[in-house]
């Protein structure tokens, strides 16, 4: 805004915010740069919007935004380039079309299953979702909030009972 | 650098005391929240960090020790008060050049360059805009002097939500760009998580609750359980709030540490921010405050 | 858009001398008082437009130490109304009405310090009517006329309205009402007060002056021809002592708002 930058391309995509899902600002945007990747809207040199811009439309603190793209550099997946922005470096392993169709074809088997068993679509998805964070925190490794040994928080379906003993 | 730091810092208007021993660090590199009910004292608070109150008793140091409201101090502080006041009569292009009058150090390219951004014509009288418009234009104002930290007084309470949005997203692209400190104070809780990193909970001019926000969601949550309160041991958790509906048990827990398990037979969630700040201002007596940062050492309820 | 005088992309504080700064912040006053300035310039020129409008009833008689004539008596208290048109035009909302509007919260916290925020726009606000005044003064002179001046030269009330000591009121009367406004921070409260004071101070010094004028006898002397030394010494230790006094209250009004929460 009226300062001398070079004119850039506007970045492909734009972030979203889910504010009552639970999960961290700043992983929503990590996922979200995960999911562009995959899904094919972004690409290896492709510009991710600044944090300028980020903070601006989603109207969240810019160390967020900061912290998003630095776990990123840190999973190889983008690179800051000083004065210029941040960019997508490397890439993620796409999902085909044919892969994706199966995955959905198996998900649907799934459901079918839940529903046998009772689950309305509320209790498959918060099943869904709880047994979803568990994989990412379990993949994630250490960089969850509670650090080695503790338990993830932000589960509702039962796992308290679990905690006394158990050692993640 | 510390951007507010406070010693036993009161202020007295007749019989009623607006801030009382007040002591607290809000360092620089933050978006600090400053939240309490009306009359916590945050106006107060606010107004003497600009230099526009005197302290009753107490000190009261900005930007690493400068005394507020000196030659020293008020070039790097952009001040907006509450309602962002403006000279109603001048066209918006004569209060900019007023301001610019009265500032050594002035980004004028800029301030023009945010206006025209906005959409606001410089030859419109400031009466005449829009609260959204005119509450832009004092951030315009405050921020084309290029301080180190902005200070605003309630910025939103005036504002529409499309408005309340424009502004908080004009205000962290200005800290994108800037790096700026900003203390700015609201008594709407919601929408701070996302925007603040840095909390200050102030309750009958006292803080009660300060520090960066990650690290005190890390040590509260809320534990849900049919028990009571007699099945948490008290030694190593800290109930600030306890609701009880029937059966259940809602408490809002503090940690000695992040990471620690939880207590058998209680699920466990994340406390917001908003629980978080609305169960300490129900509880006036529980406090998480910093270690002494000035001469007067500090007590954790 | 170069309307705005520092230059564009200043990042820097502007080097340069002091009084360049104070040339520039003269623009401050210019522009938010210059309407209640040109209102109290008009009062001036419609008293000045009156007396060259209306004639002295030159047959009259002239009776030193009265008002033997009802014109005179017109005259004399219209003017005695532009120094307290001043205080409550210019003097009292200076501070009082910034104060009412919640805009000191704004003009106190710029670079410029309250100091050199309200001494930039006093003195213009104080000099320029007092400007006017001493035109006025030397029209009331003119006409009186040789006669009229001489019969009541060494009226108290007549002294004041020479030149010098009616510039001096003026000021005083700004002085007066910057204080009050600035000390009592309400605009309405505040003119009652200024026109109090004045009042006060008008009648005050104007019985020194008459108790003064008698034990010199200087009642009883008739005037001489034009001005004399003595006659100019008197003028000037009552402007002296209006300025003095002036300078005093806006010293005071200088630390009163510096020390006051905004």
């Amino acid at each position: 805004m009226g300062h001398a930058r070079p004119a850039q391309a506007e970045s492909p995509i734009a972030f979203r915010l889910d504010q009552g899902s639970g999960v961290p600002t700043y992983r929503q945007l990590v996922h979200q740069v995960e999911q562009s990747l995959r899904l094919g809207y972004l690409k290896e040199g492709d510009r991710l919007p600044t944090v300028k811009e980020a903070v601006e439309s989603l109207v969240i603190n810019p160390n967020t935004v900061l912290k998003a793209y630095r776990e990123l550099e840190h999973r190889g997946l983008a690179a800051g380039r000083p004065g210029l922005g941040t960019f997508v470096a490397g890439t993620l392993r796409r999902v085909g079309v044919a892969e994706q169709a199966a995955l959905r074809k198996s998900l649907l088997a799934w459901l079918s299953s839940a529903d046998e068993a009772g689950l309305d679509p509320d209790g498959m998805a918060a099943l869904f979702s709880a047994a979803l964070r568990d994989f990412a925190e379990r993949r994630d490794g250490t960089s969850g909030r509670r650090g080695a040994g503790g338990r993830p928080a932000g589960a509702r379906t039962g796992r308290g009972r679990r905690a006394a003993g158990e050692v993640a | 650098m510390n951007v507010i730091e406070s010693c036993g810092l009161a202020k007295r208007y007749g019989r009623t005391w607006a801030l009382r021993d007040c002591s607290l660090t809000i360092p620089a590199g933050h978006v600090v929240a400053l939240v309490g009910p009306n009359g916590a004292g945050k106006t107060t608070l606010l107004n003497m960090a600009a230099g526009l109150l005197r302290p009753t008793a107490g000190q009261i140091r900005v930007l690493g020790g400068e005394r507020p409201g000196s030659d020293a101090a008020r070039p790097r502080i952009g001040f907006v008060a509450q309602d962002a006041p403006l000279y109603g009569h001048l066209p918006a292009r004569d209060m900019l050049r007023l301001a610019a009058t009265l500032n050594l150090t002035w980004d004028n390219v800029r301030a023009l360059a945010r206006l025209a951004d906005l959409g606001i014509p410089l030859d419109r009288k400031v009466r005449q805009l829009s609260g959204g418009q005119r509450a832009q234009l004092a951030l315009t104002i405050a921020l084309a002097k290029r301080p180190e930290v902005l200070i605003l007084d309630e910025p939103l309470a005036t504002l529409d939500p499309l408005a309340r949005h424009d502004f908080m997203g004009s205000l962290m692209a200005a800290v994108a760009e800037d790096g700026l400190s900003v203390v700015f104070s609201s008594h709407v809780v919601s929408e701070l998580e996302r925007i603040a990193d840095y909390l200050v909970v102030l309750n009958s001019g006292r803080p009660q609750l300060v520090g960066e926000v990650d690290a005190l969601l890390a040590v509260h949550r809320i534990l849900t359980g049919p028990g009571d309160e007699m099945a948490v041991d008290p030694q190593r958790l800290v109930v600030v709030n306890a609701r009880r509906a029937g059966t259940q048990t809602h408490l809002l827990v503090r940690t000695p540490a992040a990471g620690d398990p939880d207590p058998a037979g209680w699920l466990s969630a994340r406390a917001g921010l908003e629980d978080l700040v609305l169960a300490y201002l129900r509880d006036p007596g529980a406090s998480v405050l910093p270690g002494p940062a000035m001469r007067t050492p500090v007590v954790q309820a | 858009m170069t309307a705005i005088a520092p230059p564009a992309d200043c990042h820097q504080p502007q080097p340069g001398p002091a009084w360049a700064w104070w040339r520039r912040l003269a623009w401050v006053p210019w522009r938010q008082h210059r309407s209640a300035l040109a209102w109290v310039l008009l009062g001036f020129a419609l008293a000045a437009a009156a007396m060259a409008l209306i004639p002295v009833n030159a047959g009259g008689n002239w009776f030193p130490g009265g008002f033997p004539d009802q014109t005179l008596t017109r005259v004399v208290l219209m003017l005695q109304l532009l120094p307290v048109l001043t205080a409550l035009f210019l003097g009292v909302p200076l501070v009082a009405r910034e104060a009412e509007s919640g805009t000191l919260a704004l003009a106190w916290t710029q670079g410029t310090g309250r100091a050199r925020w309200l001494l930039v726009q006093a003195v213009p606000l104080a000099v320029l009517p007092a400007l006017a005044a001493a035109g006025l003064g030397a029209e009331l002179s003119w006409w009186l006329g040789p006669a009229g001046w001489r019969a009541r030269a060494w009226d108290p009330a007549q002294l004041s309205l020479n030149p010098l000591p009616f510039a001096g009121w003026v000021v005083l009367a700004f002085s007066i009402g910057l204080a009050l406004g600035a000390v009592i921070r309400r605009t309405v409260p505040a003119i009652a007060a200024t026109i109090a004071c004045y009042g006060v101070m008008l009648l005050v010094v104007e019985g020194w002056k008459s108790k003064l004028l008698v034990n010199l006898h200087l009642y009883e002397v008739a005037a001489p021809h034009g001005v004399t030394a003595r006659y100019l010494a008197f003028q000037s230790v009552e402007f002296g002592g209006l300025i003095a006094v002036s300078v005093l209250l806006t010293a005071v009004t200088v630390i009163v708002i510096r020390r006051r929460d905004a």
